[in-house]
């Protein structure tokens, strides 16, 4: 029974994936370890402006670390399963050229 | 009036952490924003580079915020401190002890943006005075708009002064024994026309020195001017008081 082609590689590199997903991880470190600012004791419109101002930050700070993070894990996720794809495409694709070799299988 | 409380320890510890929150986001926004999106394959690149620029975006926002603050906090922090100094003015017979640690405070409030000009009178008694009224002044565009009918002479001057912060001589007072008990914590009233007529005073028309003699005048037991002039420290901190 004849192997059918393989059609092309599945596109992409998972280590640059992985290395991608480990540089967000690196960015959202220190985003998500920031230190706590208390201006409790100051009180007045400005004061509570300026807090708004740093609350707005930190919390930025702790939404964005959480985001780079979850893009980190999809992108891992996705790493993987490409390289399945393409271990598999290789696997047909040598199937397919030994075939056309008339070799056995798994020689390529 | 209101009251308002300035902790010039609290500011001073906050002012790293505002400027590491401020340089983290700042750094992270210019990181991630120049991030490569190559070698993801097409679903994911799209999906990747719109998280990216995202992230970019609220980090730069976050960051733009913060332009300034943490210098600010540390300006404020000085100005805190010498609204304590300040107060302690107000007991008048103690002012020459205090001289040298206003100098100080000049020296020391020359890094956080306060005029040059305030070492100049540093010299005098009358500085605490001066820092808030050139303080407050360089951010009153308004001054103008003011006219004050106290110029005459340095004794209308001093009356002037007194009727302007009677106004909120009570709350001040109290604000002032307060500060002087705790130190670092130190409520301040805050009349906000108060403040703002002290300012528009020293900036237009260079009263300091004759606060100056008339803190001098009140230690001679002038005692119409003595009240003047204590009244006249109430209105720097006033005048400090409204720039937080």
């Amino acid at each position: 029974m004849p192997v059918p082609a393989p059609g092309p590689k599945p596109p992409g590199d998972p280590a640059a994936m992985r290395a991608l997903a480990q540089t967000l991880r690196g960015f959202a470190a220190p985003l998500g370890g920031l230190s706590t600012v208390d201006l409790s004791n100051w009180e007045s419109p400005r004061g509570r402006a300026v807090k708004a101002d740093i609350q707005q930050g930190a919390d930025t700070a702790g939404q964005v670390a959480g985001d780079l993070r979850s893009l980190a894990a999809d992108l891992v996720r996705e790493a993987d399963r490409l390289e399945d794809d393409q271990l598999d495409w290789s696997r047909r694709y040598s199937a397919y050229v030994n075939q056309s070799n008339h070799m056995p299988g798994g020689k390529i | 009036m209101s009251v308002i409380s300035i902790d010039a320890n609290q500011l001073k510890t906050a002012a790293p952490r505002v400027a590491d929150l401020y340089t983290t986001l700042l750094g992270a926004a210019r990181g991630v924003g120049a991030l490569n999106t190559a070698g993801l394959p097409g679903p994911i690149a799209g999906r990747a580079q719109a998280a990216i620029s995202a992230a970019a975006g609220k980090l730069n926002r976050a960051a733009a915020g913060l332009v300034g603050t943490s210098a600010d906090l540390l300006r404020r922090a000085g100005l805190a401190e010498a609204a304590d100094q300040i107060s302690k003015l107000s007991t008048i017979t103690n002012a020459p002890g205090l001289t040298a640690g206003l100098i100080q405070r000049a020296h020391e409030l020359g890094g956080y943006g306060v005029p040059d000009n305030v070492g100049r009178i540093a010299g005098s008694a009358g500085y605490g005075l001066s820092v808030a009224g050139l303080a407050l002044g360089v951010g009153v565009p308004t001054a103008h708009d003011l006219a004050n009918p106290y110029l005459d002479d340095d004794r209308r001057v001093a009356n002037g002064l007194a009727r302007i912060t009677t106004t909120g001589g009570m709350m001040v007072a109290g604000g002032i024994i307060i500060g002087a008990m705790s130190g670092a914590l130190l409520p301040i009233a805050v009349a906000a026309g108060v403040g703002l007529a002290f300012g528009v005073l020293d900036q237009k028309l260079h009263i300091t020195d004759t606060l100056a003699d008339g803190i001098d005048w009140a230690t001679d037991q002038t005692s119409a001017a003595a009240d003047a002039v204590t009244d006249g420290v109430s209105g720097a901190v006033d005048a400090i008081g409204g720039l937080f």
